[in-house]
């Protein structure tokens, strides 16, 4: 996974459901707490937990299709 | 403790929050734990967080950037009265870190529309411009200054921005017992390019130095977007320091002689 091509991680997240792509995004790159994404996108702290996990798990479903398609 | 309670918990514990000596986190951890050695599926979970999280880390500061535009859009909406309500987690004074909840929003709509910042003084406004500058920052570094890249001299820093935009300053020059590389020098994107943007590599980690000249700023220091930031003022200059998170010790360091140095 460490060698996951930059164009395969765009291709994931732009598969990815907005909901979940940008609370991964405003955590994962932007490095903003919980607190801080529930306040921006105006959503309860527990649906960012639950956004993040489901988001997350919906990135790397994606990038280990996209390497398996490319080997 | 069951799937779903897991699913909800492994941000948590996967971003390193349930670690620490509060009995109340621990506990959690330990039940996670427990449930993770008999649940494949959570490993799975688990592991599929870890990877996802570490891929993106790796690669944040080129994606910075690149924010999806619906993202700030969304962010935009969500902000419209932002001028109007009162800013949460302010501490008052000038020298303050912390949680910046209404400017991390206030920073995503003056990065969106790209606006620029009016010269009053607050403690707000200058974490505007920190954010502002925090992308500026890592935007720079994906063009110039490049780990591989040879430092320059000082002078040949200062001649760069005296021809390219008549801007006359001292540039510190490396500091070999701080590991601190003078690399390059820009015309700073912020303020209609009237601001240098001087890069430094801190122990092969970029810093940036913006001098941005006929704007005062109160004495800051600051943290937001993973970004630790140290600002002040000389004469009619605002000068801003930038590093990665994580290095506030070093960074005081740096600033302390960045401050004596740059004219």
């Amino acid at each position: 996974m460490r060698d996951t091509l930059n164009a395969d991680l765009q291709a994931a997240l732009d598969g990815m459901r907005d909901a979940f792509r940008e609370v991964v995004w405003l955590r994962d790159v932007d490095e903003l707490t919980y607190q801080e994404i529930a306040d921006v996108l105006d959503i309860p702290i527990g649906t960012v937990m639950s956004r993040l996990s489901r988001g997350r798990k919906q990135l790397y479903e994606a990038l280990v299709r996209l390497r398996s398609h490319n080997v | 403790m069951n799937c779903r309670d897991v699913e909800h918990l492994l941000p948590s514990y996967v971003d390193g929050m349930l670690t620490g000596a509060e009995p109340a986190r621990a506990e959690l951890a330990q039940s996670i734990l427990a449930h993770l050695a008999t649940c494949d599926a959570c490993r799975e979970l688990a592991h599929a967080q870890s990877v996802a999280r570490t891929v993106l880390k790796a690669r944040a500061a080129q994606l910075a950037p690149m924010a999806p535009p619906g993202l700030r859009t969304r962010i935009v909406a969500n902000t419209q009265d932002l001028k109007t309500s009162r800013p949460r987690d302010l501490v008052p004074g000038l020298a303050w870190t912390g949680r910046l909840t209404a400017f991390a929003a206030a920073a995503m709509v003056v990065l969106t529309l790209g606006a620029v910042l009016l010269p009053v003084a607050t403690v707000r406004s200058t974490a505007l411009l920190a954010a502002q500058l925090a992308l500026d920052h890592l935007k720079c570094f994906t063009i110039e200054g490049g780990a591989g890249d040879e430092p320059i001299q000082a002078a040949q820093a200062e001649a760069t921005l005296k021809q390219e935009f008549d801007f006359i300053v001292a540039v510190p020059p490396s500091l070999e017992a701080e590991k601190l590389e003078l690399m390059a020098v820009r015309r700073c994107l912020y303020g209609d390019g009237r601001a240098a943007h001087v890069l430094y590599r801190l122990d092969g980690e970029p810093v940036s130095l913006f001098i941005i000249p006929g704007l005062t700023r109160p004495a800051a220091e600051l943290s937001l977007f993973g970004h630790e930031q140290v600002v002040w003022t000389k004469g009619d200059r605002t000068y801003m320091l930038i590093a990665r998170g994580g290095s506030r010790n070093a960074l005081a360091r740096v600033a302390s002689y960045v401050q004596n140095e740059a004219e």
